[in-house]
């Protein structure tokens, strides 16, 4: 209970692009650099705002730095596994945005993986629409370098 | 907002990172840039580092290796859970044959016969990638003389080394009539030439030593393993081994009382070193392993698998992650078959591999698919850059 006290005075108020205040403590705020280097510069009784983070990313990155203390591998495997689990593809976008620009090192290691993971057998016109790519290809561009490595496009998930 | 994209770069590249090789060559159809990240050297070496680091070093595949077939069929071993992705695929390899893989690199050797000249043509290749290069060697060496071995190591360099061995005395072809009139006399002192693909050029003048037998330690029948290049040499019943760091030739002890049994094969995978032995008299087939102290060979498996007695050379041995899924691949019964090295249970790989039916000419080695880059030829530009400067000086 003593810790709780000390967070609420030293706790640091991160408003999100959407207008909702998060108050967290800093063990949570030091373990986004860019949250870090923004402490710096300002004044850390202000409120920090953060034009490109919603509410709900902001929210997961918080319930998962905060539930990874389990003390066991396992248990931080179970918890992780659990964590991606509940996420919709988008929303998975979304915090992977997110959290590569509050650069929460702790997330940037299994977000890929977990994208990864997802997308490996997905189609070429998923990944384009999935990362908002455009297609500069010309269509006999396109066909030749298909045509080189026909094999690789057996067996990929229908969109 | 460039804050955004650069972090979004740097994870597209993350996530790019973690992509099986497959996936990875399907998503070059993506875009040009990702096209132009996916086909760079250094992104390329990043991601078998990571392939390596993750699954550690053991192959990913089957290769079948027909002789002067222009495609060979792959056969992949990861996903042999997932019903259809055990299918074979092609791809394309300079026309001859395959004399040696190493960790996805493949060395094909090629003789064409041009009027009455036969000319010898080396290439290194990395069918993954569809890349292949024309191994170029110094002008004075008579390349049909030479032996030549690939080694690549990704996990220290992602550049590959060639090693060329010689007899020294050797250079033209009327010495190479004297070899076969007189195979007696030979002068066994050989030149052992390295060249590395990062600087394009062949060590001289390379390092002499004295062969054990009367030829250059044969191409067949090699290993690269630990740093060095281990030969089982039959008329001697040894096995030797160039250490290529300290340029020394050592003897490597025999697995002790295997006096009744012929040696098969002797081969290399995930890190350990193999000897696959066959009893004269029966037809049970022995594989035994070097210790990590590289002093000690110890019995992994015994089986008798009713082998054809003429026909039963055994290809390789495919050692995986989990030893349940490590493999022996033998010609039994006039079928190219896998066999665990676990319950010795066999599966026929024609199955996947039409290819293999009619195997009697083609050779299967394991095979590790990666990215890695095989740097085109540099002394070529050069040549061509040298000779049209000579032109534009006669021009004028």
């Amino acid at each position: 209970m003593a810790e709780k006290a000390s967070e609420s005075s030293n706790s640091i108020s991160l408003n999100t692009v959407d207008g909702k205040i998060f108050k967290v403590s800093p063990t949570i705020a030091n373990q986004m650099q860019t949250i870090q280097s923004l402490i710096k510069a300002y004044d850390s009784s202000r409120v920090i705002s953060l034009p490109h983070v919603n509410a709900f990313h902001l929210s997961k990155i918080i319930e998962y730095l905060e539930g990874k203390s389990a003390t066991t591998v396992s248990a931080v495997k179970e918890f992780e596994a659990q964590f991606m689990k509940d996420l919709s593809l988008k929303q998975l976008k979304g915090l992977l945005i997110a959290v590569g620009y509050l650069k929460v090192n702790e997330l940037l290691e299994l977000m890929p993986k977990t994208v990864a993971k997802l997308i490996e057998n997905k189609s070429v016109e998923f990944l384009r629409k999935f990362f908002g790519i455009v297609n500069d290809f010309t269509p006999s561009e396109e066909a030749k370098i298909r045509e080189e490595i026909a094999w690789a496009f057996d067996g990929v998930d229908e969109d | 907002m460039a804050n955004i994209v650069a972090s979004i770069e740097y994870l597209v590249h993350e996530i790019l990172l973690r992509l099986p090789v497959k996936s990875l060559l399907r998503f070059k159809c993506v875009s040009k840039q990702w096209l132009a990240l996916i086909s760079e050297p250094k992104f390329c070496h990043l991601h078998t580092l990571h392939l390596y680091r993750t699954s550690r070093v053991f192959p990913s595949a089957l290769l079948v290796a027909p002789s002067l077939s222009p495609t060979c069929p792959i056969i992949p071993l990861k996903f042999k859970n997932v019903s259809d992705s055990f299918k074979f695929h092609n791809v394309k390899v300079p026309k001859g044959t395959v004399i040696q893989t190493f960790n996805g690199l493949l060395l094909i050797q090629r003789i064409t016969s041009q009027g009455l000249s036969v000319v010898h043509e080396y290439f290194v290749c990395n069918p993954t990638t569809n890349q292949s290069v024309l191994v170029i060697f110094p002008t004075q060496q008579l390349i049909k003389l030479i032996s030549l071995f690939i080694c690549f190591e990704p996990l220290k360099s992602p550049h590959y080394k060639l090693v060329s061995i010689r007899l020294k005395n050797y250079k033209s072809l009327s010495d190479m009539t004297n070899i076969f009139l007189s195979p007696n006399i030979v002068d066994p002192d050989c030149v052992v030439n390295v060249y590395s693909s990062e600087t394009s050029s062949w060590s001289e003048p390379g390092f002499t030593f004295t062969s054990p037998v009367d030829k250059p330690p044969s191409q067949n029948d090699n290993v690269y393993f630990n740093g060095s290049l281990y030969w089982h040499i039959k008329s001697l019943k040894k096995c030797i081994y160039l250490d290529l760091s300290t340029q020394s030739f050592k003897t490597c002890p025999m697995p002790l009382h295997i006096e009744d049994k012929t040696v098969m094969n002797f081969c290399e995978s995930g890190g350990h070193l193999y000897l696959v032995l066959r009893s004269r008299f029966a037809s049970d087939i022995s594989i035994m392993e070097l210790n990590e102290e590289g002093f000690e060979w110890s019995l992994i498996f015994h089986e008798n698998l009713s082998l054809n007695p003429v026909l039963s050379l055994p290809f390789c041995v495919v050692k995986q992650e989990n030893d349940e899924d490590s493999m022996v691949v033998v010609f039994v019964n006039f079928k190219t078959m896998s066999c665990n090295l676990m319950n010795s249970s066999l599966e026929d790989l024609s199955g996947y591999c039409p290819h293999l039916l009619n195997r009697a000419r083609a050779v299967v080695y394991q095979h590790y698919q990666n990215l890695s880059f095989v740097p085109p030829a540099k002394d070529n530009c050069k040549l061509v850059f040298f000779c049209f400067l000579v032109r534009i000086r006669r021009d004028k």
